[in-house]
């Protein structure tokens, strides 16, 4: 049986750790549709009270992709990397899709109770966060790099420390000092 | 304007305050700041405004991302439609959401009885425009299914948003499932209620009708009995209905609109369905319903399993999830289930009237013509049993040895069982392999490890008592055991370092005995001796580190012996050559334990020259190629310790440029960046001894940044923080030697720290507390040097040195090169002048 063999995902990453840009632009859509695809799996087994984490669907990507193949070091940080831009960028253009229906929709008629209780805050302080990170990329990008894979990867200490190649101590104080420096960022642009 | 450089340092130096504070109690936070910003107003005032910031009442960070990126990802947020007109019909409440969409509870707007129905609400595009006009056609003829046990369908259509849509009686009942078990139907009772739904499905085929997608969910049981529901409806929801659509999309497709536990083989391959896979269907349900579970499990949605499970995999008879199903019920569950139609019942009438047979006592259709079934499919149990091992490798847990006792335990031929149990052992020993390869080298895996190797013994344990005297299972219980000998804690090169070097010799020792059984019996092959010289090679490592270096010599040289009696040897076979090196350069660390240097140095010239011999030939061979540099960094050390500088120096600058070599290829190898940083401490120690302190600084300052990377990438391993500690030591002597006794001794002092910290986690462990007499002996040293001498100091930290050698050799754990240094502890005591204190 050959059905659905994975596209050449390895081989890929090991093109683009060698330099080869265009690598990574043929990557990104195939990471995107086998998280599109794993998301759709989990929506339909929809089993009440499991809540999908963002790890295990990374995780889940990661493995249906490169399976358990000798890859090597670099491949997987970069592989998890990609996979957290990638939520990244779909959560944000939620957001901002939903910021702009929300300044529509004011204009035109009163919410129903279940739009209002989706949560307007979350979707602000998605975009504010966002735009913190760009500015912690340029600030500090190991730092940056560890909050987009814990926060929009969803990935644990202990995972972004394996992926990272740090330790898991260095992680955690990383985290824990982005955390406020976000907070203040985020705070400040609320004002 | 400053600079972005300034900006990105201001920031670290904010962040490092920042983490300190945050480490202390709040009150005792601004103290800190003030303190460690040296008077930095600014810099004060910025950490202060974070680190007053409490992050505790902001939870966006925790709010849970995942649920919202799948529907999202999905691009279907759901939002409640309770109120909504769906064509004349209000929508109540939801009764229930599935991947395709959501059934509500609806009532007819314009009704004055208040009648109420379902309706099935399904997402856009889940149906072609095709098939939703095709529906207009043949609603009528599903709705037209008047039948007491089928619910009826009312109407359909598309919403404006496109959203096709089902309405239907509303039935109030029980799920199957939920219902025997409820009311604790016997089987009999199960049956019966099983024969009424048969008769329903039945009724439907009659009517050229195809169900398409039964399953217990879809079966209520009402005060009238069993009502089926959705009747019709799958078959509107296929896509690419013979407009070319590749397989595999339509598979995906059907995954999303079946579930995938109840299609049938020929739905999954997007073949064309008949009555013959509401057959298959309905025997599904019958399993469940009788053996409590179902035939199989598909976990994930990945098309390819699902075509490996529900294509290849044979189901076990329900009889082994409860024996008193065997025979009849085994045999009309399992007719049903046939991987290809024409071999199930003719029709669900003919499975029904088989049933009946039974509860009358009457032989059964299923039973007849099973000799030949068997033939048949006896040719396709290889794929089967492939497919049946991935299962167990995804239930990784126990699951692999109860899958090998029930392959023993199936009541089928012994060949049969034979057969399948090869499979799964094949299995387990690619798990060992492949796995433990896939992760050895990476920094960080330890745990992983550990876990492996428990699991690892444990399976190869069961497989030994179920082994019997076939050569080829001798050979992976071999390797099996071998390679957990080699987890466990033997130091064969790039392997983890688990230390439970009694586990590793009883592994060793299996291996071995395995092996010698075969290379003794007339099957052995070249393999054979190469695995068991490897094993021997492998007992004169652990002997060596077990400080026994006769008994290491004598198995290093039997290896040796072994494989260079290979004719494959003349040929430059690099299989041999790889095993020839490795065995000489043990036998050169045997000798050398043992102080034969010149025989050691032989050996070590001899390995290296069968790596080159390789490495020469084809430099794409790694394990050749990083074979030399083993050799020159083992004749580095053998050198360093005859004192013979020059040769040393020699030796460890080509182990250096061969290792530096590889971890530019590969800068995440945890084996490579250890290598480099040996041949540069080594070249350190060695500049060191010859006078060039400039020279020895630089090497032994690289070896530490490359062995602090090591022990943060992998804190479970106490190694690379010894060698850290060892090669701190190297450094702090190269500074002394320069004349910089501060900074000498600050280095020595955290050598010895972070060693008695090892030490002190695990008293056992001898090479960390060798390195620590080692360290504080050179912290003597460094109180007795000119303008900096304390003899009082010297002679204490010297007394510590001699206390630590003595204990050691007290517990027989005192390598002979070590002991020298004993030596010169007490020479160095002689020669201290006794101080006040002492008399």
């Amino acid at each position: 049986m050959t059905e659905a063999a994975p596209p050449a995902v390895t081989a890929l990453l090991q093109e683009w750790s060698r330099g080869d840009s265009g690598a990574l632009e043929r990557l990104t859509p195939i990471v995107y549709e086998e998280l599109r695809r794993i998301a759709a799996g989990y929506m339909r087994k929809e089993r009440p009270g499991h809540t999908l984490q963002a790890t295990a669907l990374v995780n889940e990507a990661y493995v249906r992709l490169i399976g358990q193949k000798r890859v090597s070091w670099q491949n997987r940080a970069h592989f998890f990397g990609i996979a957290a831009q990638l939520m990244r960028r779909v959560l944000i253009d939620h957001a901002r899709r939903r910021q702009a229906e929300k300044r529509g929709a004011d204009r035109l008629r009163v919410s129903t109770d279940a739009e209002i209780a989706s949560g307007p805050d979350l979707d602000f302080d998605m975009l504010a966060i966002d735009g913190a990170l760009t500015r912690l990329e340029r600030l500090d990008p190991p730092q940056a790099r560890i909050v987009e894979l814990r926060f929009f990867g969803g990935l644990t200490v202990e995972e972004t420390a394996e992926v990272v190649g740090i330790s898991t101590a260095t992680v955690k104080r990383e985290w824990r000092t982005a955390r406020v420096w976000l907070r203040r960022e985020v705070g400040a642009e609320s004002e | 304007m400053s600079s972005e450089r300034d900006v990105t340092e201001r920031w670290r130096r904010v962040k490092s305050i920042l983490d300190g504070a945050l480490d202390r109690p709040p009150s005792e936070r601004s103290a800190f700041i003030a303190d460690a910003s040296f008077g930095d107003q600014e810099l004060q005032r910025e950490v202060e405004s974070l680190a007053a910031l409490s992050d505790e009442d902001w939870n966006v960070f925790d709010a849970e991302q995942g649920a919202r990126l799948a529907s999202l990802l999905e691009d279907s947020s759901p939002r409640s439609r309770i109120g909504e007109r769906i064509g004349s019909y209000e929508l109540l409440s939801e009764l229930g959401r599935g991947g395709m969409g959501a059934v509500y509870l609806a009532r007819r707007a314009d009704d004055e009885f208040q009648q109420r129905v379902a309706v099935k609400l399904m997402r856009p595009g889940t149906a072609s425009e095709d098939a939703l006009r095709r529906f207009r056609g043949e609603r009528q003829i599903s709705a037209s299914l008047e039948h007491p046990n089928i619910a009826r369908l009312l109407d359909g259509g598309a919403t404006e948003a496109g959203e096709p849509f089902f309405v239907m009686e509303f039935v109030e009942g029980e799920p199957l499932l939920e219902h025997c078990r409820r009311h604790g139907l016997s089987i009999r009772e199960r049956l019966d209620l099983f024969r009424r739904i048969c008769e329903a499905v039945q009724y439907a085929h009659a009517h050229l009708v195809v169900h398409r997608d039964i399953k217990p969910e879809n079966i209520l049981v009402t005060a009238g009995g069993p009502k089926l529901l959705d009747f019709g409806i799958a078959k509107l929801l296929e896509t690419g209905d013979g407009n070319g659509a590749r397989a595999s999309e339509q598979t995906a497709t059907l995954l999303r609109a079946l579930t995938p536990e109840y299609a049938s083989p020929e739905q999954v391959r997007g073949r064309p369905v008949t009555t013959a896979s509401d057959v298959y269907s309905l025997g599904v349900v019958l399993y469940e319903l009788l053996a409590g579970t179902k035939p199989y499990r598909v976990e994930s949605g990945d098309p390819a399993e699902l075509l490996r499970v529900v294509c290849e995999l044979d189901p076990a008879a329900p009889s082994t999830h409860a024996p008193e199903l065997s025979g009849d019920l085994d045999a009309i569950v399992l007719k049903a289930l046939r991987k290809e139609p024409e071999s199930r019942y003719a029709s669900v009438e003919q499975m029904s009237e088989d049933i009946g047979r039974h509860l009358a006592g009457v032989p059964v259709l299923a039973r007849r013509g099973n000799a030949a079934y068997r033939a048949v499919k006896s040719v396709r149990r290889h794929r089967v049993a492939i497919a049946a091992a991935a299962l167990v490798l995804a239930a990784l847990g126990g699951g692999l040895i109860v899958a090998i006792r029930e392959a023993r335990r199936a009541r089928s031929a012994e060949a049969q069982a034979q057969r399948r149990f090869n499979d799964v052992r094949q299995l387990a020993n690619a798990f060992l392999n492949e796995f433990h390869d896939s992760i050895k080298n990476l920094p960080g895996s330890t745990p992983a490890r550990r876990l492996l190797v428990q699991k690892g013994l444990a399976y190869l344990d069961n497989l030994s008592q179920e082994a019997g005297e076939d050569a080829s299972l001798l050979r992976d219980l071999a390797a099996g055991y071998q390679r957990l000998g080699d987890l466990q804690g033997s130091p064969a090169e790039g392997s983890a370092m688990l230390g439970d070097m009694e586990g590793a010799q009883k592994s060793l020792r299996k291996s071995a005995a395995l092996r010698e059984r075969l290379v003794r019996s007339s099957l052995a092959v070249i393999q054979d001796r190469l695995d068991l010289a490897w094993t021997y090679s492998q007992f004169a490592n652990t002997y060596t580190l077990d400080g026994n270096p006769h008994a290491a010599v004598e198995y290093a040289r039997k290896a040796v012996a072994m494989l260079s009696a290979e004719e494959a040897v003349k040929r430059g076979d690099p299989r041999i050559l790889h095993a020839l090196g490795s065995a000489q350069f043990n036998l050169g660390s045997a000798l050398k334990s043992a102080d034969l240097p010149d025989e050691a140095r032989v050996a070590f010239q001899r390995g290296l020259e069968s790596n080159r011999r390789v490495c020469a030939s084809d430099p794409t061979d790694d394990l050749a190629c990083r074979g030399l540099f083993v050799g020159f960094y083992k004749i580095g050390n053998l050198e360093l310790e005859l004192d013979r500088f020059a040769d040393a120096a020699n030796a460890y600058r080509e182990a250096a440029r061969i290792s530096a070599e590889f971890h530019r290829r590969d800068p995440g190898n945890g084996m490579y960046q250890r290598d480099l940083a040996f041949a540069s401490g080594g070249l350190g120690v060695t500049l060191l001894e010859r006078g060039d302190s400039a020279g020895a600084e630089e090497n032994l300052q690289r070896q530490s940044e490359l062995l602090r990377s090591l022990a943060e990438a992998d804190p479970d391993n106490a190694n690379p923080r010894i060698w850290l500690g060892e090669s701190t030591r190297n450094l702090g002597n190269a500074l002394l030697a320069r004349g910089e006794t501060a900074a000498a001794r600050a280095r020595l002092l955290e050598s010895a720290t972070s060693l008695e910290s090892i030490v002190h986690r695990d008293p056992n462990d001898v090479s960390a507390r060798t390195e620590l007499a080692q360290t504080d002996f050179a912290m003597a040293k460094s109180y007795s040097v000119p303008g900096g001498t304390d003899a009082a100091a010297a002679r204490s930290w010297c007394e510590k040195a001699r206390r630590e050698y003595l204990e050691l050799r007290r517990e027989g754990k005192l390598a002979p090169s070590v002991a020298r240094l004993l030596t010169r502890v007490d020479e160095e005591i002689a020669r201290l002048p006794n101080d006040r204190g002492r008399r």
